[in-house]
């Protein structure tokens, strides 16, 4: 499905804002999937990033009149689906255990075991898969918010609560980190194949 | 578009004050940012998933103030339930009438074309992504109006009632005739644009009539006080999306870039500013690849283009 671009999505809030249920409904449709997404890079359980997703919308619904027609309601919701996703981990892992990479690990051990659906295509693409999730948190997040769900930097920047402008380092970070993976990983290829 | 050195942001829209998303300055930047789109590990959720979903959000809104976990039912509740499905009932049975007097829309879905017959025996073949309406019980019986978002070819049987298609602010009127409209209101201006094959019509924007005889055109937008006066066109030109042709006759850009996304049902990003409105000519006599019509238009235009996850994606 097409993202809405930000005049759409600020026309929905406005009309939300206003208790229009169409408007809810539109902005639902639209950005669930890529909300749910978003939230199982978290808890890496599928039912659980529904559920998060589905209670930030009642939620957004219930405190409608708070709704500011100026600021980015995305932002907003991709901020409260992040919480929500990180108060939903630490309930179901160990305090003890880190919240970064083992996270997926630690699910696992806990009979979570990632929804199928989520598997992988081809080297390539769990390779980079695999070297985005090795990218330092913060790199990784604002990286993923940007290319992938289409986020701008001050979006990025309510979300992560940090400037437009580390945002745009962490990301540019994030793809000379990227680059160099990626290089080696050619250069493995052609030495594979040369043997 | 030029950037300065020391600012690696870009405008993505020059109008608006926020709306700065990231754009890759380097070109090995660019490489790696559009394989990462290639390669996104996602779930596809299907749209039965998202009404659910939106189901169970729309229950627990209406009867609960608090968002519950598993949205047990209180005591008190059960009745609310009873009334529920009294409601629903109800509802159900005004919906279904109204049904009968509302109009019928069909959209056509991108990538293809349809053709639709109507109990006149009046025929509409519509473009990928055009919607067209009209009211299920009284069209071909007292009137014969539609209502259309998009570009489709009629052939209109000779009729008592006058076929009226009504457009983005524009109306043609035909008594028997063949003829293609064009009316996008994603165009600059919501242009429409009618062009006869055989017959006539009467074609009304704005105040004055213009009368349109077989192999002419007008066309009229926001912008234009009247519609134009009548052109002579190549015959060959008049609905060639039909035979999946392309032609595109000095129009701008963002135009040419929308009608791809329809017909091949893609996504192209355009992250050149000010090059929506740079105009273009362009004629495929055969159906050809959307990568192979954007080589032509960004070597013609000094433009770039890279695919991504959905589609294509232009710059300079």
């Amino acid at each position: 499905m097409k993202e809405p671009d930000s005049e759409q999505i600020m026309y929905w809030a406005a009309r939300i804002r206003k208790s229009d249920p169409q408007a809810f409904d539109c902005l639902f449709r639209a950005l669930y999937p890529a909300l749910v997404n978003f939230a199982f890079r978290y808890t890496r359980h599928k039912p659980a990033a529904c559920d998060i997703v589905q209670d930030s919308f009642v939620t957004l619904w219930q405190k409608r009149d708070g709704i500011e027609p100026e600021k980015s309601l995305k932002a907003y919701l991709y901020r409260i689906v992040k919480n929500r996703s990180i108060n939903w981990l630490q309930m179901h892992i160990n305090r003890s255990e880190p919240l970064t990479d083992e996270s997926e690990n630690a699910l696992k051990a806990n009979g979570h075991a990632p929804d199928s659906q989520f598997e992988q295509k081809s080297a390539l693409a769990e390779s980079f898969n695999e070297w985005i999730k090795e990218l330092p948190e913060r790199q990784q997040e604002a990286f993923e918010l940007s290319r992938f769900e289409g986020l701008d930097h001050n979006e990025i920047a309510g979300v992560m609560e940090v400037s437009p402008k580390t945002v745009n380092n962490h990301i540019v970070a994030a793809l000379n980190t990227l680059r160099e993976r990626y290089n080696n990983y050619q250069q493995n290829l052609k030495r594979a194949e040369e043997s | 578009m030029k950037n300065k050195k020391d600012n690696p942001l870009r405008p993505y829209r020059p109008e608006s004050e926020n709306g700065v998303r990231f754009i890759p300055e380097k070109e090995d930047h660019q490489e790696i940012w559009n394989l990462a789109g290639m390669y996104r590990e996602r779930a596809q959720i299907e749209t039965t998933e998202i009404e659910d979903a939106l189901g169970r959000v729309h229950s627990r809104l209406d009867f609960t103030d608090t968002p519950g976990k598993n949205g047990k039912a209180a005591p008190g509740e059960k009745t609310w339930l009873y009334a529920r499905y009294l409601v629903a009932a109800l509802a159900l049975i005004v919906f279904g009438g109204y049904l009968l007097f509302v109009p019928v829309t069909i959209t056509v879905p991108h990538g293809e074309i349809a053709t639709i017959e109507f109990r006149d025996g009046s025929t509409a073949e519509l473009n990928s992504g055009t919607s067209l309406s009209y009211n299920r019980i009284f069209f071909g019986r007292t009137e014969r109006n539609l209502t259309m978002n998009g570009e489709a070819f009629f052939r209109v049987v000779p009729g008592s009632e006058t076929f009226r298609v009504h457009a983005n602010n524009t109306t043609t009127e035909v008594t028997g005739t063949e003829f293609n409209i064009r009316s996008w209101n994603s165009d600059p201006g919501s242009e429409t644009t009618v062009t006869v094959s055989n017959g006539g019509v009467i074609f009304l924007a704005s105040s004055e009539p213009v009368a349109l005889t077989a192999g002419n055109q007008s066309r009229w937008n926001l912008e234009l006080d009247a519609p134009t006066e009548p052109a002579a066109i190549e015959h060959d030109d008049i609905a060639g999306w039909r035979e999946r042709r392309l032609i595109f006759r000095d129009q701008p850009l963002i135009t040419i870039l929308r009608e791809l996304e329809r017909a091949y049902d893609i996504r192209i990003e355009l992250d050149v500013p000010g090059a929506e409105t740079e105009t273009l000519t362009a004629y495929y006599a055969r159906p050809v690849t959307a990568a192979s019509v954007l080589e032509d238009i960004t070597l013609v235009k000094d433009l770039r283009y890279a695919q991504t996850a959905d589609g294509y994606r232009i710059f300079k």
